[in-house]
């Protein structure tokens, strides 16, 4: 550690940023794109893009699938009605292999085939708050410390920041020597108190996870927690078999209850069971606080059970945080916006690696140390090499037949083996090649970003201006048009690092200067 | 509604931008920022994100409306940013509204 508060901060800063700046980057990258997961799911999921009919269809349409639920014994069954953002009709159960996710087309009640891919909501979305590694709750662990680091970056760099307010809108872009130092600084600044609201809401979303004892010394088990805390109801089964009245009168009731709010959703448990009992949840889409009021019905007579309560102050504030964060609600303005937000702290993120690339390498290559080798390649693979795993996630999801299996792997699996084994080959083409590895993965970026546009007009027929010119393909359109963006700036990156005269021995210019920073 | 929003927070910023010498000299080049012109890009700045938060709590309620103008703050700022870098020129006709307004006052 150095002496004095500033300089104490400053090392806290440069090594938290070394080290945990990769788990980072891959966090900022994967909750971006999250933002789009449903669009992304319309993208991968071909079978899925269907049109929204103008009035659903009735929940009783499906009970031959509570049958089947009932036959296999499964301890819930679950209908989640098509929305704007996912317009087919899920229904969810549990056989002895696991959970059973079965959608239907919302029109016809037809069932669509399974689609053979987690693409955003499934594989995306759940990465960047538990990296897929579920074992002891490990990924979001993980997560959370560096969400902690995050915290600890956003502070220490206001600390180290001299003159915060004098270069708060300061980008030279004549002056390519500071010019990454400034976009670091400004998109630090500028982007402060997103990045901090939505790394504390992180911390917040999973306070059971990383406190458990508050919860814990309270109530004896989760059920009781999650029954005061969040107004939910449960009661054990009765073993003795039962029957399911009508779902929509239910429904009806819950909507009156609501005074006109549309359900969402409902679940029942026990299914088949005399004290089985159905919950009905109300749509969550039109306020930021994430919290589905919902009303209890005895299964088999329809009688209320049970209608929540409003949620109490603390419980209330997890919720509005939990909302904020998820951005579930509905409003494409501030969709769009968490977007470019999210974007600008993947640059924060990438430009912390250049500067601190940039700030040594002449003593390093002077001094003979390693140091700046192996933070390039591991920066390097951070950033452009996750961002060209996922572009081959897009490709490859497109090139597989949809009943493919490979060494008892099916298809999702491939696809998800297929990210891992290209970003690790991103790492391994970063070390071995540092002196081209940011221009050739740009490059690698634009052709993969095209080629997966091409790929979906092939295989779908579903090209840019026939699915602009289809309202239930706009998501499908604004994901190719996001990879031809992705695409041109990879392009241009690459050109500006192929004809900078300021690219030696990589694409970082070589900064030695003072900083109001470092 | 939304483009009032975003324009009155870049107005905003634009005017706290060209409040700072350095900025100032880029933009009008080579020419002083007179001291009560700046302070009038300051109050001018002010009120135009006040004005920007109003709209956004009239137009998307207490709930979206704030969250919306928080989020709109690092958006505009770092266009007036890249503005600066870019095109500074493109924020001249601020800088001659408000020297001309100080023009008149004294």
């Amino acid at each position: 550690m150095e002496p004095g508060f500033r300089a104490s901060m400053g090392w806290a800063h440069t090594w938290t940023g070394v080290v945990v700046g990769a788990l980072l980057f891959a966090i900022f990258w994967m909750g971006t794109l999250s933002v789009f997961d449903r669009e992304i799911d319309r993208w991968m999921a071909p079978m899925t893009r269907v049109a929204l009919p103008d009035k659903p269809l009735p929940f009783d349409e499906f009970r031959s699938t509570y049958d089947t639920a009932v036959a296999l014994r499964s301890p819930t069954w679950s209908l989640v009605q098509a929305t704007e953002r996912q317009p087919f009709i899920r229904v969810n159960y549990r056989d002895k292999s696991g959970v059973v996710n079965r959608s239907f087309d919302p029109s016809t009640a037809q069932t669509l085939p399974q689609p053979g891919t987690w693409a955003g909501s499934r594989f995306l979305y759940p990465y960047h708050y538990g990296l897929h590694l579920k074992i002891w709750n490990i990924g979001e662990w993980i997560v959370g410390f560096a969400a902690m680091a995050m915290l600890l970056l956003c502070v220490s760099g206001v600390v180290i920041h001299r003159r915060i307010f004098v270069d708060f809108f300061t980008l030279r872009a004549q002056k390519s020597r500071r010019l990454v130092l400034d976009i670091h600084t400004v998109s630090g600044v500028l982007g402060l108190p997103f990045n901090f609201v939505i790394t504390l809401s992180g911390l917040i979303i999973f306070f059971a996870v990383y406190f458990p004892s508050g919860w814990q010394a309270v109530y004896p088990d989760k059920q009781s927690f999650n029954a005061d805390g969040a107004s939910s109801y449960a009661r054990p089964k009765a073993n003795k078999p039962g029957n399911l009245a009508s779902l929509d009168t239910m429904v009806n009731e819950a909507r009156k209850l609501w005074n006109g709010s549309e359900p969402q959703a409902l679940v029942v448990r026990h299914p088949g069971d005399a004290a089985a009992f159905v919950t009905v949840f109300r749509s969550t889409e039109q306020g930021i606080l994430r919290h589905a009021a919902s009303v209890t019905f005895d299964a088999a007579s329809g009688a209320l059970l049970h209608r929540s309560d409003d949620l109490r102050p603390v419980a209330a504030s997890q919720r509005f945080l939990t909302g904020l964060h998820r951005i579930q609600f509905r409003h494409w303005t501030l969709r769009f916006v968490y977007f470019a937000l999210g974007l600008l702290g993947c640059v924060l993120i990438m430009t912390g690696f250049l500067f601190w690339l940039q700030a040594r390498r002449k003593r390093h290559a002077a001094q003979g140390l390693y140091g700046v080798q192996v933070v390039q390649g591991l920066g390097t693979g951070a950033t452009t090499g996750i961002v060209i795993a996922t572009a081959s996630f897009m490709v490859i999801n497109r090139l597989l037949p949809l009943d493919v299996t490979f060494l008892g792997y099916e298809r999702h699996e491939l696809e998800i083996w297929t990210f891992h084994l290209i970003w690790i080959a991103a790492f391994a083409h970063a070390w071995i090649r540092p002196r081209f590895a940011w221009k050739e993965q740009c490059q690698a970026i634009g052709a993969l970003s095209i080629a997966a546009v091409l790929l979906n007009w092939l295989t779908t027929g579903d090209h840019l201006p026939r699915s602009l010119s289809h309202a239930h393909l706009w998501p499908v359109a604004g994901v190719d048009i996001m990879l031809l963006a992705v695409a041109s700036g990879a392009f241009v990156v690459s050109r500006w690092l192929t004809t900078s005269k300021r690219h030696s021995t990589s694409a970082v210019v070589s900064v030695t200067g003072a900083s109001s920073h470092a | 509604m939304l483009t009032m929003i975003f324009g009155a927070g870049y107005v905003a910023f634009g005017c706290f931008a060209l409040g700072q010498a350095p900025h100032w000299r880029a933009v009008v080049e080579a020419k002083d920022c007179p001291s009560m012109t700046g302070w009038l890009l300051r109050i001018s700045g002010v009120l135009f994100l006040v004005a920007s938060l109003i709209l956004s709590l009239a137009h998307e309620g207490p709930s979206y409306g704030i969250v919306l103008w928080t989020t709109s703050l690092t958006i505009t700022a770092f266009c007036v940013a890249a503005t600066l870098a870019f095109r500074p020129r493109f924020l001249r006709v601020l800088a001659w509204i408000a020297d001309s307004m100080d023009s008149r006052k004294n």
